[in-house]
């Protein structure tokens, strides 16, 4: 008994609630019903005419599925599929072949979106070295890494997340030198995910974490594919996501963000004096304006005398506590931070001005801040932006240090620091101690630490966190 | 083998206890009494703390995997090894206010002025709480991230006053009456070592840890003879007045950078190194809570840690002479006996069994 062709097809767009962009073709062909059906938004025209619709309805012979799987001629995947997965083939942008006298479908891969180039990504310029970034296409993505390398050692293995979004993931990692626990580790969470729908790879991300109520970034993620590819070769597993140009890399240890693709196509002296820079900016962004407090309110004194005398002079006529000024200053900061980032560009520039010129200048003449307060609070704003990765979680530290500053002094500030080193040191990304190599000291990873030594110097993959294949050059 | 620590951390642990207010109160104390030859009084001390540290060594050895608790249980019955643990909970209780007291006297007058110590106990309190419940190991990786910077902060404020006095440090210019009252006196600030005893079966031992431990060790005692060196050679005379040994001592210096008060540095230093003092010696006390009420957990012996501590701070030694003269008093016979005594004791179970071995 063969299925109804027709019908079929009427039963598939039925349950595609028959969407405006479902198309489909019935024909005769020597007394055989031949049905097709895909979803015009998602597909190739073009080569559905060419390649499929004319060459079948010209062709003389028998039509099998045996013989349109060996005869249809396209970049991608033509098969024989079983009835149950047409539509999810039909939803991600094949055509489905129905053959009425076989009772057999056929699916050909004719995907296509309009996707943007791999061009560089706009949070990750390089000056020197590979400029083409990751896409919102996996299958983009999975040629980029794979391009760097030409190994049947790189595993890719893929999931779908998302009840409704059916989201592709995968998971990429170069067996023999990733860690099986934490491959293994990561599926797990993976398959656990029950969720409506990925929009992007940081909801995969937080599904990921050990620690998902804390403040600190867990996973490392990358929009470049050389960035990626240098990532698995350390023995690091890498998920892609479809719809997302970010690729996420696990373990995670916070010194990663100190390191930037351009200190590897640089001198190691530039790279190590970049990465010294990076960390004072650090510690400048998070404790600077706590600390400019804590002197302020309680340690004067400390302050060098002719400096005292500035402060004092243009805080005089300042209606506001210091602690008030300076929290005053810092939401004024984040407030134009937040309308230049979702203002059209043209407006942009336009409020820098309102911001910088008008806004600081005539506050501190019309005696609302002071200078000193502007400048550091200024510095500890842009301080940030030399670990851009981080910005989130500084943001929020300043926060804290302002009030820890502003209510106990140089203790409160010392404190919070201790305390912030201590919770840091016991939180871990897969085995990995976030604060590694430094605490617990591994030796071996200093030499890709702050200090950054010769690639030829670097024998050993990271020890900081497990991996099966330590050895990285003889 | 959970919450172990490394060698390493052991190492910078001892180092970090080792410093205790050595290089605050310390020298200008034993300088009431030994004067110049307070220098002497390190040194001799220090070589007291390393013959103990070698007892810790072959006491380890012998028992790589148990707890100090369990050897003397197993060697002087349990009653016996509660006492004792009775005494070492007492002994660190006085440790914890010794240095909380100089420490806070030093920040109200270096920096705060103001009767701050309701500041200073609220922040020092809540940090202990919250860093000891975390466990050991994030404890021990703390002070490892800390270690240099200390290092360093004690360095810079020893170097730029290095060049600052202009006599030479006169030895011998005290009787040995004098400088043996020093040693007997300020007992109580010395083998800090101890505590490696305490922490013996959470310590990841191997044939190259004795050797870390030692440089370790050796380095901060260095750095504590050089810190006394030069206070007592800028102070010849008047050094029972500066009570803020590193502070003082960098105060005196030029300001060599222009950039206000150097002593900042010598502050900050001093604050993470009290961060740390705290956090192991109240970890300490949480830990022979444990040992006496095994059903507690751990956050409840952090509690009953805070509220003693507070109460004992806030009643009996309100005042830094009230610790003080405690700690030279009463304390020096409870750190003889947990100090020396202790540790020589242990000597004789390791000379027992050893005789046992080879009889056997």
């Amino acid at each position: 008994m063969f299925f109804d062709v027709e019908k079929k097809i009427e039963e598939i767009k039925k349950k595609l609630h028959n969407s405006q962009d479902v198309a489909s073709r019935i024909f005769d062909k020597n007394g055989q019903k031949i049905g097709m059906i895909f979803i015009k938004s998602m597909t190739n025209e073009t080569l559905f005419s060419d390649n499929i619709y004319k060459p079948i309805k010209e062709y003389e012979g028998e039509i099998t599925a045996e013989k349109l799987v060996n005869r249809i001629i396209i970049n991608n995947v033509v098969e024989e599929i079983k009835e149950k997965d047409v539509l999810s083939k039909v939803l991600n942008g094949n055509v489905v072949i129905l053959l009425g006298n076989e009772n057999k479908f056929v699916s050909a891969d004719i995907e296509e979106f309009i996707m943007r180039m791999p061009t560089e990504p706009p949070t990750s310029p390089v000056i020197r070295g590979p400029r083409e970034g990751f896409t919102e296409d996996i299958k983009t993505n999975i040629t980029l890494l794979r391009r760097r390398f030409y190994s049947e050692k790189l595993v890719m293995k893929d999931f779908t997340v998302g009840r409704y979004s059916q989201t592709k993931v995968c998971v990429t990692y170069l067996d023999g030198v990733a860690s099986k626990d934490v491959v293994s580790e990561i599926e797990k969470k993976l398959k656990k995910i029950d969720i409506d729908g990925v929009i992007d790879a940081y909801y995969i991300g937080k599904y990921l974490e050990h620690y998902p109520k804390s403040l600190f970034k867990q996973i490392g993620n990358a929009e470049k594919p050389d960035i990626v590819a240098a990532k698995i070769l350390e023995g690091r597993v890498a998920i892609l996501v479809d719809g997302s140009p970010i690729v996420l890399t696990l373990p995670f240890i916070f010194f990663e963000d100190m390191q930037n693709s351009n200190d590897y196509y640089t001198s190691n002296h530039y790279a190590t004096y970049i990465r010294i820079i990076r960390l004072f900016g650090y510690i400048l962004s998070v404790v600077a304006s706590g600390a400019y407090l804590a002197l302020r309110l309680f340690h004067y004194n400390v302050i060098p005398t002719k400096f005292l005398i500035t402060i004092a002079d243009t805080t005089q006529a300042i209606p506001f506590t210091p602690f008030i000024e300076i929290l005053f200053i810092t939401l004024l900061f984040q407030i134009l931070y937040e309308v230049s980032l979702r203002l059209p560009s043209y407006l942009g520039l336009a409020t820098s001005i309102v911001g910088a010129l008008i806004l600081g200048d005539t506050g501190v003449n019309a005696g609302l801040i002071s200078p000193p307060g502007v400048i550091v609070i200024a510095l500890s704003k842009i301080a940030v932006y030399t670990l851009p990765e981080q910005a989130p979680q500084i943001t929020i530290l300043q926060v804290l240090f302002i009030f820890l500053g502003g209510c106990f002094g140089l203790y409160g500030v010392v404190a919070g620091i201790f305390y912030l080193v201590n919770y840091l040191n016991r939180i871990d990304s897969y085995g990995a101690p976030y604060l590694a190599p430094y605490s617990p000291r591994v030796e071996a990873d200093l030499k890709d630490a702050m200090i950054k030594k010769s690639l030829v110097e670097m024998k050993h993959r990271p020890m900081s966190f497990d991996i099966k294949n330590k050895t990285r050059q003889k | 083998m959970k919450d172990c620590i490394t060698t390493r951390q052991t190492a910078i642990i001892a180092s970090i206890v080792i410093f205790a207010n050595k290089i605050l109160a310390l020298p200008s104390l034993l300088f009431q009494y030994a004067r110049g030859d307070a220098l002497l009084v390190f040194l001799t001390m220090f070589c007291l703390d390393i013959a103990v540290l070698f007892i810790f060594f072959a006491l380890k050895n012998r028992y790589r995997n148990e707890s100090f608790f369990e050897i003397l249980s197993h060697k002087l019955t349990k009653p016996i090894a509660i006492l004792i643990y009775i005494v070492l909970l007492v002994y660190f209780f006085l440790e914890l206010l010794l240095n909380f007291n100089v420490t806070g006297v030093y920040f109200k007058n270096q920096i705060y002025h103001n009767d701050e110590k309701l500041i200073f106990m609220v922040i020092s309190i809540s940090i202990f709480a919250i860093v000891i419940s975390g466990g050991f190991k994030g404890l021990a990786r703390t002070f490892e991230f800390f270690y240099y910077p200390i290092i360093l902060g004690c360095l810079i404020c020893l170097l730029i006053s290095f060049f600052n006095f202009n006599e030479p440090l006169i030895l011998f210019d005290t009787s040995f009456h004098n400088y043996f009252t020093a040693c007997y006196k300020y007992l109580f600030s010395f083998g800090d070592i101890l505590i490696l005893f305490l922490i013996m079966d959470k310590i990841k031992y191997d044939d190259k840890s004795k050797k870390t431990i030692l440089l370790y060790v050796l380095s901060t005692m260095g750095i504590i003879l050089f810190g006394t060196f030069i206070f007592l050679s800028l102070f010849p005379n008047t050094g029972f007045l500066h009570s803020n040994s590193i502070s003082d001592i960098i105060l005196l210096s030029p300001e060599i950078f222009s950039i206000g008060r150097l002593d900042i540095i010598a502050v900050t230093t001093v604050m993470f190194l009290t961060l740390c003092q705290g956090c192991i010696y109240g970890y300490m006390l949480c830990d022979l809570v444990k040992k006496l009420i095994p059903k507690a957990p751990l956050k409840l012996s952090i509690f009953i840690v805070s509220v003693v501590f507070l109460t004992l701070y806030a009643t009996v030694f309100k005042t830094i002479d009230i610790v003080i003269f405690s700690a030279t008093t009463w304390g020096i016979y409870m750190a003889l006996f947990l100090q020396y005594i202790l540790p020589i004791i242990c000597t004789i179970f390791l000379i027992g069994k050893r005789k046992k071995e080879e009889s056997s």
